[in-house]
């Protein structure tokens, strides 16, 4: 498990380039990617994508599982269509969601801009998903949580499952209504699971590469670069394996941050239950 | 000190069974005959078998493929080895190659194009013992001579070149009753006309490959070019870039539509089957596609030469080779298999094989049936001499390669198209260009 880890922290120490070694330039990768235009403007938006898509993760991810434990009919069978975006690999599924954004053969990009705002006269304002460097962020990120909801939904659910019903009967015979039952027993109770979901959600979503790779290659003008798509770049199209490495390795001290911050969240959790 | 105080107290045998008597015979047999293979130190008889193995791109067509497969296994059945052809994504191809490099191990003969040739210069096997006797009898052609001589040497063997050429829909020239372009300029103007008609023209501007070579092909044109011919000092800033970003910025805003900030290599594909563009930059998958699931617009599709520009016609597109990796334990056998494929008859049934689309790095293929038989695709062996390494004037190197990973050309035209002044987009890309420098020359 180690030896990955191990060989790329000491490509990151080092110039190697693919096929030709290197020797060892201490920090120099990681000075020069400070230097560096496009990864600055990886850092920014690795952390918009990821805040974004798992803000909207969680709060959608509630409101699916809060819907599905639910009585509905065909109960298992929705559950399991639910969970179909997290099931397709990702590289099949953003495929399709590249048709869906297509500037020409789209049927939401043509319903928009040939059935609404091109009739009122915004012409400006046509809409071209992965042409504009805003609206191709907000895009690879509608495809993150579209990919991970489930993911959250299911695991909630499991966590609603396990709420004894005697909390909400008790919630109720003291005069709570649905928001207060949510608030004061479902949300609490959730929160030792939400923190596990986030956390992983987070590890996951600053990891991401599929969608970007397929949707956008980090365009349009590097504006949904993430730091795997652009270590990608530079570590098997340029070539340069020790900056490549340089900067997926600049993930690891921010996820470490969030994975000990889980943990004290969690830990601080136990000890009040105890 | 007796023998037998060295290796302990003697314990008396146990008593010979059959069964014991059987699974020592077996052992002693195995042990021996490992024993003595380790001791020749040459592998058992059915270890000798040797495999030739080789990795490509999976072509467009997939018909090449399936034929170099056949060529391959003609090949081992005539030598007396195995053969294995592995395809994978073209965006597979770089990946395998670095982690082959790296581990020192993997197949015999690699697919390698542009600066993977000469990244990978170091470990790949020299060919002139194949590629020299070849060029003399098929005139190899200059474009594949920059692109894979490296350093004194062949260090690839040419394979095949994609013909950028202009793609167009007839119909909407003759609707707008417009002869075809001879230069770049005759192309902004038809493009105007062509645009008010609803039927605009495209060249990617975007994270793409085709727009990284479409571009590259303008640039040349207009005499602009990224290095001098040492492929050190950085030229990029010049009168000569300023006049082509020029032209980029008017033909953008003229002839095409936003659209082309968002495609990615299959977008110029799309533009014209939707029979809605009128011309694009692209090799002729699109026509193939079209012919070969009968589509009606077939008939509308045609090609025209590549354009010229006030510095002349150039063309950008990919020199493909095979490559040996010196850590091959086959490098003569896999030398053979490019003699083997070589041969006049067997690269002709490649040629032939890739329906026109991967074309002859070879003046002698010029002539061949498969781009006599349709008409549409007679021009493209012409398009030949006109093609240039990436990086031209100077070579296709790590340099080049780590530009282009960024795609700096096509970011550049953007910035010049989004309204950022292209005195400032050209120095932007200037100053990208020294960083680069600076970690990989």
């Amino acid at each position: 498990m180690a030896y990955p880890f191990v060989m790329a922290l000491y490509f990151s120490v080092s110039n190697t380039v693919v096929g030709q070694g290197g020797t060892f330039v201490g920090l120099a990768n990681f000075q020069r990617l400070l230097d560096d235009d496009t990864f600055r403007q990886t850092v920014r938006n690795s952390f918009v994508f990821t805040a974004v898509a798992v803000a909207a993760k969680t709060v959608l991810g509630v409101m699916l599982a809060l819907i599905l434990y639910r009585p509905l009919l065909s109960k298992r069978l929705i559950r399991g269509l639910v969970l179909l975006p997290f099931v397709i690999p990702t590289a099949l599924s953003t495929l399709g969601w590249l048709w869906m954004y297509d500037s020409l053969y789209s049927v939401i990009t043509w319903t928009l801009n040939r059935v609404l705002l091109v009739p009122l006269g915004f012409v400006a304002l046509e809409v071209n998903w992965l042409g504009s460097p805003t609206l191709a962020m907000a895009a690879v990120i509608v495809v993150n949580i579209w990919r991970g909801l489930p993911f959250f939904a299911v695991t909630v659910l499991a966590g609603l499952t396990a709420i004894p019903p005697e909390f909400y009967e008790a919630a109720e015979a003291d005069g709570a209504g649905r928001w207060g039952r949510f608030w004061h027993v479902t949300l609490p109770l959730l929160q030792p699971i939400l923190a596990v979901v986030i956390l992983f959600s987070t590890i996951f979503t600053f990891a991401d590469f599929n969608i970007v790779y397929v949707l956008t290659r980090g365009g349009p003008q590097e504006s949904t670069h993430l730091f795997a798509t652009l270590s990608h770049a530079l570590a098997f199209e340029s070539m340069q394996l020790g900056k490549g490495a340089a900067v997926s390795l600049f993930m690891f001290p921010v996820l470490v941050v969030v994975v000990a911050l889980q943990f004290h969240l969690m830990h601080r959790e136990e000890i009040r239950h105890a | 000190m007796s023998i037998d105080a060295r290796v302990g107290p003697i314990v008396p045998p146990a008593p010979l069974t059959r069964r014991r008597f059987l699974a020592s015979s077996i052992a002693a047999g195995a042990g021996t005959a490992g024993l003595g293979w380790l001791a020749e130190r040459t592998p058992p008889a059915f270890a000798q078998r040797r495999t030739l193995t080789a990795l490509a791109l999976s072509l467009f067509v997939p018909s090449g493929d399936e034929q170099l497969t056949q060529l391959m296994q003609e090949f081992g059945k005539q030598a007396g080895c195995d053969v294995r052809f592995d395809t994978v994504k073209v965006t597979d191809v770089p990946v395998k190659l670095a982690a082959e490099a790296t581990a020192q191990a993997g197949h015999d003969l690699v697919n390698v194009w542009e600066a993977f040739g000469y990244l990978h210069r170091q470990n790949l096997a020299s060919l002139d013992d194949v590629v020299e006797d070849v060029g003399r009898r098929y005139e190899v052609y200059p474009g594949h001579r920059a692109t894979f001589h490296i350093e004194g040497n062949w260090k690839v063997a040419p394979w095949y070149w994609l013909s950028f050429v202009g793609t167009y829909n007839a119909k909407h020239w003759k609707a707008a009753n417009l002869s075809l372009p001879k230069t770049w300029d005759d192309l902004h103007r038809a493009g105007i006309e062509l645009k008010k008609r609803g039927a605009p023209v495209g060249i990617a501007i975007s994270n793409c490959t085709d727009a990284i070579l479409s571009w590259r092909n303008v640039m040349w044109c207009y005499g602009a070019k990224e290095v001098e011919p040492d492929g050190k000092t950085i030229a990029i800033n010049s009168p000569k870039t300023a006049e082509f970003l020029e032209f980029a910025r008017r033909f953008y805003q003229d002839a095409m539509t936003a659209e082309v900030l968002s495609w990615d290599d299959a977008g110029n594909n799309r533009l014209i089957l939707s029979g809605k563009g009128s011309w694009v930059h692209n090799p002729v998958s699109i026509y193939l596609a079209a012919r070969d699931k009968d589509l009606p617009i077939m008939a509308e599709i045609d090609h025209h030469e590549g354009l010229a520009g006030p510095a002349g016609r150039y063309a950008a597109t990919f020199h493909h080779g095979i490559g040996v990796w010196k850590f091959s334990k086959n490098i003569d056998l896999a030398k053979d298999f490019l003699r083997f494929l070589y041969r006049e008859e067997n690269f002709a049934s490649w040629v032939a094989a890739a329906k026109g689309f991967c074309m002859s790095p070879f003046k002698r293929f010029e002539a061949h049936e498969v781009w006599k038989k349709d008409p549409k695709l007679t021009l493209l062996p012409k398009e030949g001499p006109y093609t240039r390494p990436q990086g031209w004037p100077g070579s296709p190197t790590q340099f080049i390669a780590a530009m282009d990973a960024k795609y700096l050309i096509p970011n550049m035209i953007a910035k010049a198209v989004g309204g950022t002044p292209v005195k400032e987009a050209m120095l932007w890309m200037e100053r990208e260009m020294q960083k680069i420098f600076k970690e990989t020359v």
